[in-house]
């Protein structure tokens, strides 16, 4: 005959095995997650910037990370000092503010420089990739002409609205420039050692779990 | 029983020295430091003590049920895996009660 204490016993075994098995179903999610996100990405065709994106709007997951073609003038050009490149090379890059025919207006990496040259009038066809804006500002001081990080936001009160969210990385521009282009590869997620942590905690919410059931038949000395 | 007793030792050590890292190097660098960089370095020691601390569980399991433990101590000694200084302890414990069996 078992006793009432031993049903109980054995109802709140189960009750914990459930959490403990939901536990590890939910890093199980997290660890695959972090599997899809580390996917290699494969690159998407070559597209017209205002087919994928609209000033004043954000970037949406279509457009970003995209190569686009834009054509139109530069207004100005500013320089962003302390930039790191995906190859993890500092350098001073020059941004151009772009004015794009018949519509908004967007920051564009030309390449590595450390003057500000005049913008002239001339037409020009780019090609890069369009990533979204900075957020950590790469140094302290603000000066006219310096921005301390390549962020549309920081363009606003000086160069009017009517800005594309995010900024273009050029890899050619026709007529060419000359600027010693900044490296612009697909962004690469590093995410397998979150991975392996995840499975880490499944093997143990699932231990955690066969305990659990195991428990109420353990025998014990009184 | 000896062996049993053995093998949750090591665990206890090794549990207890990943844990050390854990709170003392990962945690601090992860949350209060903002160091990308070293955090990258030190990604390891979440992901061992995720594995030893699953394999110490299953040691302490083995000890108990040779022991004949009952459940709450079984649970304490469980949950001493995860703090920094508590396995020691409950090693020299462990081999107390095993003298006194």
């Amino acid at each position: 005959m078992v006793s009432r204490q031993k049903i109980g016993l054995i109802f709140l075994s189960l009750i914990f095995a459930v959490i403990f098995f939901r536990l590890g179903v939910w890093q199980l999610d997290k660890a695959q997650l972090m599997q899809e996100i580390a996917k290699p990405q494969t690159e998407r065709p070559t597209i017209s910037l205002t087919a994928v994106a609209q000033p004043n709007k954000s970037l949406d997951t279509d457009a970003l990370n995209r190569n686009v073609t834009l054509r139109g003038r530069y207004i100005a050009n500013v320089i962003a000092p302390n930039q790191e490149d995906s190859n993890g090379k500092v350098a001073t890059w020059l941004v151009g503010i772009f004015q794009v025919n018949g519509s908004g207006k967007i920051a564009v990496v030309r390449g590595v420089s450390d003057s500000i040259p005049n913008p002239s009038n001339t037409e020009i066809d780019v090609e890069g990739r369009l990533v979204p804006s900075q957020i950590n500002n790469k140094f302290g001081e603000v000066r006219p002409g310096v921005l301390s990080r390549v962020d549309s936001a920081l363009l606003l009160s000086e160069y009017g609205s009517d800005f594309f969210d995010g900024y273009v990385i050029a890899r050619a521009e026709n007529p060419e420039s000359n600027y010693v282009k900044v490296p612009s590869p697909i962004p690469v997620v590093k995410v397998a050692g979150f991975y392996w942590q995840h499975i880490s905690y499944v093997v143990v919410w699932w231990l955690f779990a066969l305990l659990a059931l195991a428990a109420p038949f353990i025998r014990s000395k009184r | 029983m000896r062996s049993v007793l053995t093998r949750y030792r090591i665990m206890c050590f090794a549990a207890g020295v990943m844990s050390l890292l854990l709170w003392f190097v990962e945690l601090p660098i992860k949350y209060l430091l903002n160091l990308p960089e070293i955090e990258a370095k030190v990604l390891w020691i979440p992901i061992v003590h995720g594995y030893v601390y699953a394999v110490y569980v299953l040691a302490t399991v083995n000890l108990a049920v040779k022991a004949k433990w009952q459940p709450i101590r079984i649970i304490k000694f469980v949950l001493a895996g995860t703090l920094p200084v508590a396995s020691f302890i409950t090693e020299r414990r462990a081999q107390k009660l095993a003298e006194n069996l």
